[in-house]
C-alpha cells in the first residue's frame, strides 16, 4: 500500500437524479446526461422489494452507495470485504423515524410502536443497510455531526486507508428533510423567503435546503492504480479545529491545517470548492477566511448555488463536483445575474462558464457544531 | 507520529454511581442501581431500569447533555487537569451517543414545538452533546459526534486514541451517553428484546435485557503530557478495531463475525498476541440473539483457550445504556485492572450450553488483569473493540 489515497469512484442522489453523470448534468446544463438503467430514487411504494424496511435516508444512501461502487468499477469480493471500511456521516440522521415512530405512540400507546421503524430511529442503520447491500465489512463508522458530518467521514475513511486498515473505503453522507430537521434548521437561520440559493450575492435571504446523498470510493492510490481504475482525484490533505463556545467556527484554522497535513503552501491552491449556502453571517465568514489564508486570485465556485444546502452531505457533494471540475475542465456558471456582496470580495466565477485546469483544489466548511473542516484534492497525475 | 495513550481521568454517572471512585466500588462489591423507574411511566408492565438520580439544573440543556457535562467536568477533575490550563485549546471532544437529545425531541412533539424553548430545538441535533461539553468544559480542540447506537462511545474512545496517537492532540475527552426515553423503551419492548424477570447475561434462562441511562467520559493523553506533569495513569489504551457485519439491521451475525473480526484487528493495532489478554468485558446484552453470537466470536479468535478467559457484563448493574455502554463498560474493567479485580455478572447463575464461557459470577473476582478487551456490538451490524494494558 502506499499511504496515498485516492477517489476513484462517486455516486449522488440529488432530487431524484442518481449517479455522477446526472449531477454532471445539474451543474453543466449544457453537457448532456447519460441516462443511467435504473436511474431514479425510489422513495415509498416505489420502492424496490429490499428497501421497503429502509426510510428515505438510507434509500438514498444505498442508492449513492452503490452508484459509487459502479462509477469506480468496483467489485466487492468475499475475500476482501473485512479490508472495505464504511463511514457515513448525517447531519441530522434519522430525525424523520423518530418523529414517525414518537407519533404511532402518541396516538395508539406506547405498546403499539413499529418495530420495522423502530430499527431505523438510529442514524447507523443507513449504514448497516448500505454494509448489506454492498457486503462491506471492513472497519464501520456512523457521525451525526451536523453540516460537517461528510467531513468525518472521509477522515475517517482516509485514516483507515493510510493506517493500512483497509485497501478502500466506502464514504459518503446523507440527509433527509422532515419536521423535525424544519423545527432545527429554522432555529439556525432563516430560509430563503424567494427559495432561491445566492451564495455571496449582495441579495441572499438564506439557505434552501435540499435532500441529497453523496458516496464516493475512496481506494489507496497504488491498489487503485493496479486495477487499472480511473483515478478522479487525490486527497492531500485534511484539516479540522474547534473553537472557542459563541466564537465562529476557525475556517482559517481548519485550512491551515489541512494545508500542513497536505504539506503545500497556500499559493498552490488554485480552485475553492465552497460550501457556502446563503447564509448572511455564514458566506461572510467563509470568505473572511479563504481571504485570510490564500491569495486574493484564487477562484471560487459554489455547488450551493445550484444544489442547494444537502446539509451533512455538503462536503461530499462538493468533492463530486471539484471531481466534474477535474475532467469537465471548466467551471460551472450558475447565476448571470449575480450581484456580489462587498463584504465577500472573492473571486466568484460562478457568473459565467470559464475554462480552469486546475490542479490543487481546496474546499472548506464551517459546522454547526462550532468545528470547521477544510480537504485539499489533487488532480491526478499533477 | 505514533504517540502512546493512556488513561488519565475517569467520569461516571450510572444507575449505580455518580464518580469513578463510586462505580469502582459498586462493581467491586456487586451492587445494581438498576430499579423500578420514577422519572416516567413507559407504559409497559415491566419498569425496571438503570434510572440515574440527577438534579436537571439547566432548562436549557436537554437531559442528555446535562449528564454530559456533569460527567465530562468529573473526569477532569478526577485527572487533575488544571482548570484554566493551556490543554485546553487543542484538548478535543469525541462524544458517543445512540439516541442524542432525544428528550428534546419529544417534549416538542408531545407539547409542539411552539411550546418549546428555542434553545430546547437547538438541542434536538446529536452534536449538540459534543458543542455543550466542549462548550461548557472551554475545550477549544477538535469535536467528533459518533451515533451508532450500542458501540457509539467505544468508536469515539477509537477516534481519540487515533488523534492523539496520530499528534493531532495531547488530550481528549472520549465517551457517550445516552438516557431513558419513551422511544428506547417502547422499541426495545416491541422489538421484545426487554426481560420480563431481570437481565441475566449468558444465563441459560435470560429473556432479554435491562434499559439503563448515564454518561462516561475518559480522559485520554499522550502518555509524554501525561508522564511530564506526573498524572496518574488507570492504563494505556493500546489498540482498537470495529468491523460490519452486513448481515441484518437488528440481529448480530451468529457466528459473531463482525465481532471476531474488531477484536482481531484491535489485537493487530496494539501489536499483541490472543494469549496476552486476561480478561473480555463482553457487550451481554441478554438476549437470545447476542450472547451466543458474542461467545462464538470469542471462540472464533481464543481458539481452545476461550472457555477459560473470564468473561463479564455490567448489563445487569448498570443496565444496557445504549450509547454510553461502551465507555461505562470500558472504564468499569479498567478500574478493575487498576483495582486489581473483574467485575461480576450479575444474575449469572446456571451457564448456558451455547455459551461455553468463565463467566465471573456472584462477586468480584480478585485477580491481576494486565491486558483486558473490551467489546461492543450494535444494531446495524456494527462491532467495536478495544485494547487496554495495564502500564507499571
Amino acid at each position: 500500500v502506499s499511504g496515498r489515497v485516492a477517489v476513484t469512484g462517486v455516486g449522488t442522489v440529488w432530487g431524484r437524479t442518481v449517479g455522477r453523470d446526472a449531477l454532471r448534468h445539474v451543474l453543466y446544463p449544457d453537457v448532456p446526461a447519460v441516462e443511467v438503467a435504473g436511474a431514479s430514487a425510489p422513495s415509498g411504494r416505489d420502492a424496490a422489494p429490499g428497501m421497503r424496511q429502509m426510510d428515505g435516508l438510507a434509500r438514498i444512501a444505498v442508492i449513492a452507495a452503490k452508484a459509487a461502487l459502479a462509477d469506480a468499477s468496483y467489485q466487492v469480493g468475499d475475500d476482501e470485504a473485512d479490508r472495505i471500511g464504511l463511514a457515513f456521516g448525517t447531519g441530522y440522521g434519522c430525525l424523520a423515524s423518530n418523529y414517525e415512530y414518537l407519533e404511532v405512540i402518541r396516538a395508539r400507546g406506547t405498546r403499539l410502536g413499529n418495530p420495522v421503524i423502530f430499527q431505523n430511529t438510529v442514524p447507523n442503520a443507513a449504514t448497516g443497510y448500505v454494509a448489506m447491500a454492498t457486503g462491506i465489512r471492513g472497519p464501520n463508522a456512523t457521525f451525526a455531526a451536523g453540516k460537517v458530518a461528510a467531513a468525518e467521514a472521509l477522515a475517517f475513511g482516509r485514516e483507515q486507508i493510510q493506517d493500512g486498515w483497509a485497501f478502500a473505503a466506502l464514504c459518503g453522507s446523507a440527509d433527509q428533510l422532515s419536521i423535525p430537521t424544519r423545527w432545527i434548521l429554522g432555529v439556525q437561520g432563516p430560509e430563503s423567503a424567494a427559495g432561491e440559493a445566492r451564495p455571496f450575492d449582495r441579495r441572499r435571504d438564506g439557505i434552501v435546503p435540499r435532500e441529497g446523498a453523496c458516496f464516493v470510493l475512496l481506494e489507496d492510490l497504488a491498489r487503485a492504480e493496479e486495477r487499472q481504475a480511473k483515478v478522479q482525484a487525490e486527497i492531500i490533505g485534511m484539516g479540522q479545529a474547534g473553537g472557542r463556545a459563541g466564537d465562529a467556527p476557525p475556517l482559517a484554522a481548519a485550512i491551515r491545517a489541512a494545508l500542513e497535513d497536505a504539506q503545500i503552501s497556500p499559493g498552490f491552491v488554485d480552485l475553492v470548492v465552497s460550501s457556502a449556502n446563503g447564509s448572511w453571517i455564514g458566506d461572510r465568514h467563509e470568505a473572511q477566511a479563504v481571504l485570510e489564508v490564500l491569495p486574493h486570485s484564487v477562484p471560487v465556485t459554489c455547488p450551493p448555488a445550484r444544489l442547494g444546502d444537502t446539509l451533512g452531505a455538503t462536503m461530499a457533494f462538493g468533492l463530486a463536483a471539484a471531481c466534474l471540475v477535474f475532467s469537465v475542465g471548466r467551471l460551472p456558471a450558475f447565476d448571470p445575474t449575480f450581484v456580489p456582496d462587498p463584504d465577500c470580495p472573492l473571486l466568484f466565477s460562478d457568473t459565467e462558464p470559464r475554462a480552469l485546469q486546475p490542479q490543487i483544489v481546496l474546499l472548506p466548511i464551517a459546522g454547526d457544531d462550532g468545528t470547521a473542516h477544510a480537504l485539499l484534492l489533487q488532480r491526478y497525475g499533477s | 507520529v505514533s504517540a502512546r495513550v493512556v488513561i488519565t481521568g475517569i467520569g461516571v454517572l450510572t444507575a449505580n454511581a455518580n464518580s469513578a471512585t463510586a462505580y469502582a466500588n459498586a462493581l467491586r462489591d456487586g451492587r445494581s442501581g438498576v430499579r423500578t423507574m420514577r422519572r416516567f411511566d413507559p407504559g409497559w408492565p415491566f419498569r425496571q431500569a438503570g434510572e440515574v438520580d440527577l438534579e436537571e439544573a439547566d432548562p436549557t440543556l436537554d437531559r442528555v447533555s446535562q449528564l454530559a457535562v456533569s460527567t465530562a467536568h468529573q473526569a477532569v477533575a478526577d485527572a487533575c487537569l488544571p482548570a484554566d490550563g493551556d490543554w485546553r485549546r487543542q484538548a478535543g471532544v469525541f462524544a458517543g451517543t445512540s439516541r442524542g437529545p432525544a428528550i428534546a425531541l419529544e417534549t416538542a412533539l408531545l407539547c409542539g414545538a411552539e411550546a418549546v424553548h428555542p434553545a430546547l430545538l437547538a438541542e434536538i441535533p446529536f452534536h449538540s452533546v459534543a458543542r455543550n461539553v466542549a462548550g461548557r468544559l472551554g475545550l477549544e480542540g477538535p469535536r467528533v459526534t459518533v451515533t451508532m447506537a450500542c458501540v457509539s462511545s467505544s468508536l469515539a474512545v477509537g477516534r481519540a486514541t487515533s488523534a492523539v496517537r496520530h499528534g493531532r492532540i495531547r488530550v481528549a475527552l472520549a465517551g457517550g451517553v445516552d438516557a431513558l426515553t419513551n422511544l428506547s423503551f417502547s422499541g426495545f419492548s416491541v422489538l421484545r428484546a426487554m426481560t420480563k424477570t431481570v437481565c441475566r447475561p449468558f444465563d441459560r434462562r435470560r429473556d432479554g435485557m435491562v434499559l439503563g441511562e448515564g454518561a462516561g467520559w475518559l480522559v485520554l493523553e499522550e502518555a509524554e503530557h501525561a508522564r511530564q506533569r506526573g498524572a496518574r495513569i488507570y492504563g494505556e489504551v493500546c489498540g482498537w478495531g470495529t468491523a460490519g457485519d452486513a448481515y441484518h439491521p437488528t440481529s448480530p451475525h451468529p457466528e459473531g463475525r463482525g465481532l471476531r473480526q474488531a477484536m482481531a484487528q484491535a489485537l493487530a493495532d496494539a501489536k499483541l498476541p490472543v494469549d496476552a489478554v486476561d480478561h473480555v468485558n463482553l457487550h451481554g446484552t441478554g438476549t437470545a440473539a447476542n450472547d451466543p453470537a458474542e461467545c462464538r466470536g470469542i471462540a472464533g479468535l481464543f481458539r481452545e483457550r476461550a472457555p477459560r478467559v473470564p468473561v463479564n457484563s455490567l448489563k445487569p448493574m448498570i443496565g444496557h445504556t445504549l450509547g454510553a455502554a461502551g465507555v461505562l463498560e470500558l472504564a468499569g474493567s479498567v478500574l478493575g485492572m487498576y483495582g486489581g479485580f473483574i467485575p461480576p455478572t450479575l444474575n449469572h447463575e446456571e451457564g448456558d450450553p451455547a455459551c461455553p464461557l468463565d463467566v465471573v459470577k456472584g462477586a468480584s473476582r480478585e485477580t491481576r488483569v494486565d491486558t483486558f478487551i473490551s467489546t461492543k456490538s450494535a444494531f446495524g451490524g456494527a462491532n467495536v473493540a478495544i485494547v487496554v494494558r495495564r502500564t507499571a
